[in-house]
């Protein structure tokens, strides 16, 4: 497979030439393939922003470069534009984002942005509003009279209508209950089954990234501490713990039940998981 | 560009200034800046330039600081500059075409002007990077006080100061923060005319005036639960005193107005 995008030696430093000049990011490298559905985990100050801020082109790298398709984003000024269409990037409580006088014009924006024809824009906004279960009497309300999960969905589709080759979400599901963050996290789901595109979703919530993501990528101090498949990271249970990380609660419980000497699976991180293994347990079956 | 705004900019340290009473700084800062203003000769002005420069250094303030403050001056200060140069007759005239006059007098008065702006930034700058917003709004709270007696509302005008200015920081990140989160949708702020521009604003300014009065909301709530009740028989934490060294600036800064008025008695006026 390919890598959609991939990162070359990459550092930021805030404040550059200043006395408090401060490395947010120090020579990282790595590639995201196409199609992956990526994690993106890391303590508080870890760099997990800035990072992902230098994938759409938004920061410039102090030094080293990012690639999309194979291009540095940083070539032209036009592959600087592009590069913000191919790589959507929804930021952390995205609903402070909308403006428009209604839900249906600010989903357009990004679209409209692109120079789109006024049916495509149409089409698109459409399709992104539903997968993000907004109905079209949504549509021509004010987006400020939507409740506060629903913001949080208009603004999702805003982004999605840009129908990007990689979506990058900053802790899509933060500040919501837990109903509200299945609902997110099914339709990020949805949409990537349908559109093939690559998602990156950085969380604070070990719970949903081992339910979404096929692959982590573990920041810590400003490096890339771990970069690999879901099971063999949170395998990593104490490394994790050292950055100031957690695995996921089942994880915890199955490692406290292993101790106690029940023959369990390892690399149980997920709830549905914990009650197959469980289940297969109580019918009498041993460890795998 | 937004990040260059140094109103309300406090410059940590434990100087002279930084410990003095922040009603006598307001008080002789205002002094000195009349000051500046009634210099007429060489002599005077001279004295007034010592006098910035001292401060600068007795206030322990990086002068590369204190520069940045004059940055978003420089072109009041050519304004100011030229139109004095062309306009101001009297003296001998040292350049003549047609309509344009450059004289004497004019040259001295567009100099002096330079001289008084950037001194006038520097010290009410000064004041700003040595004293931190909340004594501040305390002490002019406390000069202003006298005007209660015409029932008018100081202690709510001040608490009005004190808010808008705690809050310039928060409106900074949040224009920050949605600005990148429209640039992520493919806002372009950079061309286009200036039609275009000032319509590319607007996604940016609805989001903030709507986030801004939620804090507002917020913050009256936030005031209310803690029993606010603008103002009447609230006590301080911390008195405001004067002390010894106030009374030193009051009679340097003294000195210095007799200095600079002697000089314009005594020396050869030029403007």
């Amino acid at each position: 497979m390919s890598a959609v995008i991939s990162v070359k030696n990459l550092t930021h430093r805030y404040n550059e030439g200043l006395p408090h000049c401060h490395v947010a990011v120090d020579n990282v490298s790595f590639d995201i393939e196409k199609g992956d559905f990526i994690g993106l985990i890391g303590h508080t100050g870890s760099g997990k922003s800035t990072l992902v801020q230098h994938l759409n082109g938004l920061m410039k790298p102090s030094e080293g470069d990012v690639l999309i398709d194979g291009k540095s984003i940083w070539e032209s000024k036009k592959s600087v534009r592009a590069a913000k269409f191919k790589v959507g990037l929804c930021f952390q409580y995205p609903e402070y984002q909308l403006f428009e006088e209604t839900v249906e014009k600010d989903i357009a924006y990004g679209p409209k942005n692109m120079k789109l024809k006024e049916e495509e824009i149409r089409r698109r906004v459409a399709i992104a509003a539903s997968f993000v279960g907004l109905k079209p009497e949504h549509l021509m309300k004010s987006p400020f009279e939507l409740s506060g999960g629903e913001k949080r969905r208009a603004a999702i589709a805003g982004v999605m209508a840009m129908q990007p080759e990689v979506l990058i979400l900053d802790e899509p599901t933060a500040g919501l209950d837990p109903k509200g963050r299945d609902t997110v996290l099914n339709m990020i789901e949805n949409f990537r089954k349908s559109t093939g595109c690559t998602v990156i979703l950085v969380s604070h919530s070990m719970e949903d990234v081992a339910k979404a993501a096929s692959k982590v990528l573990v920041m810590n101090k400003g490096k890339v501490a771990m970069y690999d498949e879901t099971e063999k990271v949170f395998a990593r249970a104490e490394e994790l713990s050292e950055m100031g990380l957690n695995v996921p609660q089942v994880s915890k419980v199955f490692s406290i039940l292993r101790q106690k000497g029940l023959p369990v699976s390892d690399g149980i991180f997920t709830v549905d998981k914990a009650v197959e293994d469980i289940a297969r347990l109580m019918k009498g079956g041993k460890a795998k | 560009m937004i990040k260059d705004i140094t109103i309300g900019q406090y410059f940590p340290g434990n100087s002279f200034l930084h410990r003095m009473d922040a009603r006598m700084k307001i008080v002789l800062t205002l002094a000195l800046i009349v000051g500046i203003f009634l210099c007429r000769s060489l002599v005077s002005i001279a004295v007034v330039v010592a006098v910035t420069f001292a401060l600068i250094f007795v206030s322990g303030v990086p002068l590369k600081m204190v520069l940045k403050s004059i940055k978003p001056l420089a072109i009041i200060v050519a304004f100011t500059a030229v139109l004095n140069i062309f306009y101001i007759r009297g003296g001998t005239t040292l350049f003549e075409w047609r309509f344009l006059h450059i004289t004497s007098k004019g040259l001295f008065t567009a100099f002096f002007m330079v001289v008084r702006i950037i001194c006038l930034v520097i010290i009410s700058s000064l004041l700003t990077y040595t004293t931190t917003p909340t004594v501040m709004t305390d002490a002019i709270e406390s000069l202003l006080s006298p005007l209660k007696i015409f029932k008018i509302p100081v202690h709510t005008l001040t608490m009005m100061m004190t808010l808008a200015l705690r809050f310039i920081p928060v409106l900074v990140d949040e224009v920050d923060r949605i600005t990148n989160a429209q640039k992520a949708r493919g806002a372009d702020f950079d061309s286009g005319g200036l039609k275009e521009k000032v319509k590319a604003l607007v996604p940016i300014i609805v989001p903030l005036f709507v986030s801004s009065i939620k804090h507002a909301f917020e913050l009256a709530d936030a005031m209310e639960c803690r029993c606010y009740v603008d103002g009447k028989g609230r006590t301080r934490m911390k008195k405001m005193k004067l002390s010894f060294k106030d009374f030193i600036a009051l009679l340097v800064v003294a000195v210095i107005f007799a200095g600079i008025i002697l000089c314009n008695i005594y020396f050869k006026k030029v403007v």
